[in-house]
């Protein structure tokens, strides 16, 4: 292994030869940080051009005088000086530069240096990664102003788009799409949020873009790092629902509401009849949940030499959910390598990863609602488990208990990764670079069902369903990139083209069997079925760049970028992005030299247009008539597919003017150092013009097509402001940093042709509201006497008959607003009730250093943002014999009830008229739940300690005994507090998935489809530790 | 300096050789319309497509029977609509709102099956390498009779200022479409079946070839021209039955030859023996195994899983309660004790004595009535009611199920699916609404034998038994029910209305005969619109005092609750559209 970088040859030369010297200085480099050796240090003989670089080991060896000063120099490190003297021995340690201003940041098809960057980039390090075990978006959440995260949803810069897609762009690694990498793997994460930055990728930069760059080999010794660590999470909030007795006077109260004293008993199920002797007292949830455990190991190894370097590893992790009967694992291996030669520099990474997730059945909207009086299990039964849902309870709810047990779900997946590239230094200031990359994913779901009899649920067969899907993105890029300085004037220019595709083919079988031991598709074929499906995704582009700064004061930039997408009629096809930006470092100006406190300062400002072409589907411009599987059933063999007849249907009806949403970008930054880069201010203000948005129109039910249109309308505001603050210092041993960050984001419909609407008609959306916004009733508390009730009138002011606005109701039944006053409760009542889009969210970051010890602390929020809590319909309902939450104890009761239920039991309900939550009754006579209105709406404003993490690094003096570089030992916990006023569970509302039709139009709505414990936040307790040799 | 040049010529040649993708992609998951419907096979799929929108959810799949069976008093809803399935309640509640589920569905699928019909009718015209005019005719008469259909329920069910389209969107405004002022629609109606029965042939023709059995015949047409007539008050509010053209109708329909009452009153409503000499016009359904449960318009499933399911629900909404919990239906609307009593006892005045209608056992599960299949063990696997609802029990008599166009034996996995098709019309059907037209028209001795062919067949004797009924009188011997005049000379009172009158006789006919077959609502509608009854201004008290009749506090308010609500959903989108009475 070459001792000397070849770079610095000369130098060393230059001292041997050309200078006569005293005597002979030795010494090592090392890291303030973590102790190791830092190579690569120029050691400067100050006024001189006399000088040397460490070697691998941090070493250095220089001819100087007694008199003569030493200057250390390294990026991204503070330059340190040191007096020779007598020692003929300097060891020193050097301190990071918390500025960073010469910190490379990636900008997309290059890297700039921050310092010069003139546009809205948010930079994570790899240290901020892996403060705790968990994903990527995990850390982003918080850490990152502008950018917000609602349960694993990533929002940049507001909602960009109505229903079209508003997930940002993941770049990993150059490669668009790319799959995002184990996070011990993370070198860096960046934030792209303004068209300045993002417009380079047009396309699908409207929504921002995440680059991910993994780590890289670095030459010097080889080194062997490993990180590994485990916990155990419950969810941090289950619901309190009623227990037996509780429960059974409901449902006696429910029915005794309804049909009257005389009337009710006949009709009350017949497990409810004898409250007070119950079947059971079942806690479902506790059936449901159980402690995770989770546990995760990395290994790798890297190293280099001037000509290659190299990195590589393993990866695996397993756990059980939080959801009994739950679980998976995952293995995986990368590599990447550089190879220099030359003129030529090659590249390859190399990533993949094997997935395996199992879940049982079942779902926990509807266990939520089983009734507590009934047993879980039943020995007697044939699969142990109770028959639910009968006439003796008065509902239909199968055992969900036994369908988290029975059914089992499994999926599997592979994913390859793969990128080659190949960079030509032409000259020295103009390089060619040509890259491939190859993305592959394989996965299987696998979907079995046993034989069983659950009552409402009987399987007579096994059932096995299994779908495999394939996706193939392949991506070519050439790029030409000229950096060149003349005198003050530095020159990045960039000419480039990408070709893509991505192309996905899914085929799935489903059978029955009565032989439920095997569990391969050949032994399924009863009943049999194939089904597949396949989509390609092509897209071509061009784009150039320059970038131009003068005395490294005056920056700016110009983007253009020509797209040519697929998914749009030809002549639809190109759309052009331009952008440009600008930057002042005011502190480089002489006038500001003598301002000491302000170490530095910078305007920005950008302008740009960026495209969107993700409507969803991929061939909408089509008309296209489904053939397959459709039939009508004709002829005389009606027990066979004989009589099937093919009956084509219209599916998708063609758009064929869809073209491109733009989104037009205006903004400003400030950054600034003071105090010596102590503290550090970003502040942004953006406004951005989203026009021509792609809208999937939901088109009349008489229209005659039940598919969505895509069409290209309206135009939609959102702008903001975002400030990030960091203060840092360091007392002796003790470092310290806080860091803040606070957006405000305001978005409008400026104009929108026809309203748009939640599949529930939750909530609306048109011109001049908000994105989403909750449309419903307005009330007024709950009647609470025969008399509110009845005053509740309506003269027609031409006949002057009186009549009651609310004929259905009664005391206890909620009051409903006649907002367009014409007597009846009714569409017209309706009104904005309430808004999804916080007006501020906030994010804080403690960082506490002591010797080997750090500490570091996360909190989250969201504030002015409101919850439509559908959940109420299904566990406050009051309308139905299924379980209830203990605050419906305090259901409204107008007088005291005496009642002896059909089983003979005396019950005494007192009158509690002092609440706000309605009575219980059969049916709902008077729409208390299936009336969107602002009884649903709480607030979701939130503060969360998404995490607290506590280290120690053992000194390097104990360690290098081990012959360890560095050891650490972690401990910490994620979501240990949550202060919120919100009722149910969790106040970062899972919406719908954007493919299934969710997009931002349902967002903030709990409950709102059948609910999956997935998103709800666990507590989580974690152990791990770090070792690098 | 030459290597240089090469670099820098291969870098050019690399960034801008116009290495590009393909960038126009066929669908490969679909045709298109431009290139599909050329063909005669693909034409007949075309009307195919316009008949599969009935077989679906929000056809009689499951939504139509609610639709058309909810609201009257013959049905209520149960508790288990009332814990699980709240559109239900509030249809038989007349509580219903614009948001509710089935008549979103069904009036999505219906514009659905309007679409398909302008389309076919416009591809047909357009298929000039198809030069077979008799099949393209036969077509245009079955695309003609479904678009009549079309708007023949929703007018019955949202009123008749409803959108009315005979061609398919060919702007963008077209998606957005006004309502039909009033008085126009009932019009439309009858024009296009009057052009189905000129296009179709005779069913006897139709059937030459058994492939095409089950569709839609000059029968289907003329029958619910006919009906279209009597249901004029309704379609056209305002307006008064025309039983001139619609006796005219039945008449020719009657003469034509082409229909006879089955053997069997059963044979009816079940798997075997479907589209039998007594159907006029059924939706065609086949249990099929392979399809996929879900098989509504408006999801996303037409473009992923599985096949259309091609079964019908209603066993699984309506058939049997599940008392002993092994059943597996939900059960959710159930027959009112009020439809047991219509059914003629061995002594009217005594509710005790033992129902002598057979068509009662046939119709619906309840007190005294047939076995059903519980499946569970083989041991007892039949039993009679008693046994799921025991004479002890407060809810005996109470819980009742609907046998009527379901299974005899609970529904099994996969697809809750039964493959019984709806008989739309029937030849009894027809019977009796030529009787009505006679009687209204003064000629009421006209009317009697065919009211009488309907109950003499009522009394054969069953030759189809199983163990569900072979116990019962009706399987060991003829029945007893009396001739409508000997009805009429007894009197008796039943549901508290003394059957002394021709008229009545016929009201309590259909009542019984066409239990759970969609008309009974619409039938006391048309009576209440009727000028000659004597009874019209009480003939929706039953309706009024349904609530009371079940302990309920529901009531029922002809301005309001005569139709159904324009969904929610088209009023929010279709800023040309407007509510109804109902809204």
């Amino acid at each position: 292994m070459k001792k000397i970088t070849t770079l610095f040859v000369f130098l060393c030369l230059g001292i041997f030869t050309l200078l006569a010297q005293n005597k002979t200085v030795n010494g090592t480099v090392t890291s303030i940080t973590d102790n190791l050796p830092l190579p690569g240090v120029t050691v400067m003989i100050k006024g001189s051009k006399v000088g040397t670089v460490t070697d691998l080991e941090g070493k250095f060896q220089i001819n100087a005088s007694p008199t003569d000063v030493l200057v250390f120099t390294s990026i991204g490190m503070k330059t340190e000086k040191r007096t020779v003297g007598k020692s003929t021995i300097i060891n020193i340690s050097l301190t990071e530069d918390v500025t960073q201003l010469n910190e490379v940041v990636a900008i997309g098809y290059g890297t700039t240096k921050k310092a010069d960057l003139t546009s809205a980039i948010s930079t994570l390090s790899a240290k901020d990664v892996l403060k705790m075990p968990g994903s990527v978006t995990d850390a982003l959440q918080g850490s990152v102003a502008g950018v917000q995260i609602t349960a694993g949803t990533i929002r940049i810069r507001g909602v960009g788009s109505i229903t079209g897609g508003t997930d940002p762009l993941w770049v990993v690694d150059g490669l668009i799409g790319g799959s995002v990498p184990n996070e011990n793997e993370i070198e860096t994460i960046q934030v792209l949020k303004d068209a300045a930055s993002c417009a380079i990728y047009g396309v699908r930069g409207s929504n921002g873009v995440i680059i991910v760059t993994t780590k890289q080999g670095v030459k010097g010794k080889l080194v062997v790092e490993y990180n590994g660590n485990m916990g155990t999470g419950y969810p941090w909030k289950t619901l309190s629902m009623m227990n037996a007795s509780d429960y059974g006077n409901y449902v006696n109260e429910l029915f005794y509401n309804y049909y009257g004293a005389a009337n009710y008993a006949k009709y009350v199920p017949l497990h409810d009849q004898e409250p007070t002797k119950p079947l059971a007292n079942s806690n479902w949830q506790d059936a449901w949940f159980q402690h995770s455990v989770y546990q995760k190991h990395n290994i790798s190894v890297s190293g280099g030499n001037d000509n290659l370097t190299f990195r590589g590893g393993l990866t695996y992790s397993d756990y059980t959910g939080v959801v009994r009967e739950s679980g998976g694992d995952s293995k995986g291996a990368y590599a990447n390598a550089q190879l220099k030669k030359g003129i030529f520099t090659f590249g390859m990474n190399f990533n993949t990863v094997q997935n395996y997730n199992y879940s049982g059945g079942g779902g926990y909207t509807n266990l939520l609602t089983e009734p507590s009086n009934i047993p879980i299990y039943d020995k007697t039964s044939s699969t142990g488990y109770n028959i639910t849902g009968t006439a003796d309870d008065g509902n239909d709810m199968i055992n969900q208990i036994a369908l988290l047990y029975l059914d089992k779900n499994q999926s599997q997946d592979v994913g390859v990764k793969g990128t080659a590239w190949s960079e030509v230094a032409i000259l020295p200031y103009l390089k060619y670079k040509i890259s491939y990359g190859y993305d592959l994913d394989e996965s299987t779901d696998y979907g079995f069902s046993p034989m069983y009899d659950l009552g409402k649920s009987v399987n007579l067969t096994a059932y096995l369903s299994e779908d495999s899907y394939r996706t193939d993105h392949y991506t070519v890029e050439n790029t030409l990139t000229l950096d060149k300085t003349i005198n003050k004037h530095h020159i990045t220019a960039l000419l480039g083209t990408t070709y893509e595709t991505t192309s996905q083919r899914q085929f799935g079988a489903k059978g029955q069997s009565l032989n439920e031991d095997l569990t391969t598709m050949s032994n399924y074929q009863l009943s049999p079925g194939v089904n597949g499906s396949a989509y390609q995704d092509n897209l071509f582009s061009y784009l150039g760049r320059v970038m131009y700064s003068y005395k490294d004061r005056y920056l700016l930039t110009a983007n253009v970028r020509v797209d040519k997408t697929s998914r749009f009629a030809p002549g639809k096809q190109t759309g052009v992005f331009p952008s440009f930006s600008a930057g002042w470092r005011i502190s480089e100006e002489d006038f500001m030299k003598d301002i000491t406190w302000i170490s530095n300062l910078k305007l920005r400002a950008t302008l740009g247009w960026m495209g969107n072409d993700n409507i969803g589907g991929y061939y909408d411009y089509q008309s296209s008539v489904n053939t397959a599987n459709e039939y009508y059933t004709l002829g005389p063999n009606q027990n066979s597919d004989a009589s099937n007849a093919p009956a084509p249907l219209v599916t998708t009806i063609a758009s064929p003017d869809l073209t491109w949403e733009t989104t037009r970008d205006a903004g400003f930054g400030i950054d600034a150092d003071f105090f010596k880069n102590r503290l550090n201010v970003i502040f942004d203000y953006y406004n951005r013009m989203t026009s021509n948005m792609l809208l999937q129109e939901n088109l009349p039910l008489s229209s005659g097509t039940t598919q969505p249109l895509a069409v290209n309308t309206g135009l939609l505001n959102n702008q903001g402001v975002e400030l990030t603050i960091t203060y840092r210092d360091k007392i002796g041993d003790f470092s310290y940093s806080v860091s803040p960050n606070v957006s405000f984001n305001k978005n409008r419909v400026i104009n929108i042709p026809l309203p748009q609407s939640s599949g529930n008609n939750i909530t609306l959306t048109q011109t001049g509201s908000q994105v989403g916004e909750f449309y419903g009733y307005k009330t007024e508390g709950i009647f609470k006497s025969w008399a509110e009730v009845n005053s509740y009138t309506y003269k027609n002011p031409t006949t002057g008959v009186v009549s009651l606005i609310q004929p259905n109701a009664a005391p206890g039944d909620i009051k409903f607003k006649d907002l367009n006053n014409d007597g009846s409760i009714d569409d017209g009542d309706k009104t904005f009730i309430g808004s999804p889009i916080p007006t501020a969210s906030f994010g804080i970051n403690f960082n506490l250093e002591y010797k080997g010890f750090d500490f570091s602390m996360m909190w989250q929020g969201d504030y002015g943002n409101q919850i439509y809590n559908n959940g109420k319909t299904l566990v406050m309902s009051g309308f139905n014999a299924t379980n209830q939450m203990t605050d419906m104890l305090d259901r409204f009761r107008l007088t005291d009830i005496t009642l002896t239920t059909p089983g003979g039991v005396q019950i005494f309900l007192p009158a509690n008229t002092n609440t706000e939550i309605p009575r219980a009754v059969l049916n709902d006579p008077n729409g208390n739940m299936n009336k969107v209105s602002d009884y649903f709406i709480e607030d979701g404003s939130y503060l969360r300690c998404k995490r607290i993490t506590l280290g120690y690094t053992l000194p390097s003096k104990f360690s290098k005994k081990m012959y360890i570089d560095k050891f650490r030992v972690y401990a910490g916990t994620k979501n240990p507090f949550t202060f919120t006023k919100y009722s149910f569970f969790d106040p970062e509302v899972l919406g719908m998935p954007y493919e299934s039709g969710g997009a931002n139009l349902n967002r903030g709505i709990d409950f709102e489809q059948g609910w999956s414990t997935a998103s709800i936040a666990t507590r989580e307790f974690f152990v791990g530790v770090e070792l690098a040799f | 300096m030459k290597k240089y040049i090469y670099i820098t010529l291969l870098t050019c040649g690399g960034l801008f050789s116009g290495c590009q993708p393909n960038l126009d992609l066929g669908n490969p998951n679909a045709l298109t319309t431009s290139t599909y419907y050329k063909t005669a096979d693909e034409l007949i799929g075309g009307v195919n497509g316009a008949y599969n929108i009935m077989q679906r959810t929000g056809g009689w799949g499951m939504d139509m029977p609610y639709m058309l069976n909810a609201k009257g008093d013959d049905y209520t809803f149960t508790f288990k609509a009332s814990a699980g399935f709240k559109d239900v309640t509030s249809l038989c509640s007349y509580t219903i709102m614009a948001d509710n589920g089935f008549s979103h569905d069904s009036y999505l699928a219906w514009y659905v099956q309007e679409y398909a019909c302008n389309l076919i009718l416009e591809k047909i015209d357009q298929a000039t390498m198809v030069n077979n005019d008799t099949l393209k005719n036969r077509l245009r008469g079955e695309a003609y009779f479904l678009r009549g259909l079309t708007h023949f329920y929703l007018t019955a069910c949202f009123g008749e200022e409803i959108p009315y389209k005979d061609h398919t969107p060919k702007t963008n405004e077209d998606f957005y479409p006004s309502p039909l002022p009033k008085g126009q629609m009932y019009q439309k109606i009858v024009d296009d079946f009057v052009r189905a029965i000129k296009l179709l042939p005779l069913r006897s023709d139709m059937y030459k070839d058994p492939t095409n059995i089950g569709r839609a015949t000059q029968g289907s047409a003329r029958a619910f021209l006919a009906k279209t007539y009597l249901m004029k008050p309704i379609l056209q509010q305002g307006s008064l039955a025309d039983w001139v053209s619609a006796a005219a109708q039945l008449d020719t329909l009657i003469n034509s030859n082409q229909y006879s009452l089955t053997q069997n009153f059963r044979d009816n409503h079940t798997e075997t023996n479907e589209n039998n000499q007594e159907s006029v016009f059924e939706v065609q359904f086949y249990n099929n195994l392979n399809g996929s449960l879900n098989n509504s318009v408006n999801e996303d499933f037409i473009l992923s899983w599985g096949q259309s399911d091609q079964s019908t629900w209603r066993q699984i909404n309506i058939g049997m309660m599940d008392a002993s919990g092994t059943n597996s239906t939900w059960w959710n609307m159930s027959p009112t004790p009020r439809a047991v009593n219509e059914f003629e006892r061995a002594d009217n005045t005594n509710p005790a004595s033992s129902i002598i209608d057979p068509r009662y056992s046939m119709s619906i599960w309840g007190p005294g009535g047939a076995s059903f299949d519980v499946r569970a063990d083989a041991a007892s696997r039949w039993r009679p009611y008693e046994q799921i609802v025991p004479v002890s029990s407060p809810n005996y008599g109470i819980y009742l199920g609907t046998r009527k166009f379901c299974a005899d034996k609970a529904s099994a996995d996969p697809g809750y699916g039964d493959g019984i098709n709806d008989r739309l019309i029937r030849y009894s059907d027809v019977l009796l609404m030529y009787a009505e037209c006679l009687v209204e028209l003064n000629r009421p001795n006209e009317a009697i034998p065919f009211i009488d062919q309907v109950r003499s067949r009522a009394n054969n004797q069953l030759t189809l038994t199983t163990p569900a009924d072979n116990f019962l009188f009706y399987a060991k011997a003829p029945g007893t029910l009396p001739t409508v005049e000997n009805l009429i000379i007894a009197a008796p009172t039943i549901n508290g209305t003394q059957i002394n009158t021709l008229r009545r006789a016929i009201k309590h006919e259909r009542y019984v005969e066409l239990f759970s077959e969609g008309w009974h609502y619409f039938d006391l509608l048309r009576w209440y619109y009727n000028p000659n009854d004597p009874d019209a201004s009480t003939t929706l008290d039953v309706l009024i005092n349904k609530g009371k009749a079940e302990n309920n506090t529901f009531s029922f308010n002809l301005a309001k609750d005569e139709y159904l609500p324009i969904p929610a959903t088209e009023l929010q989108r279709n800023k040309n559209m407007h509510g109804n009475s109902a809204n």
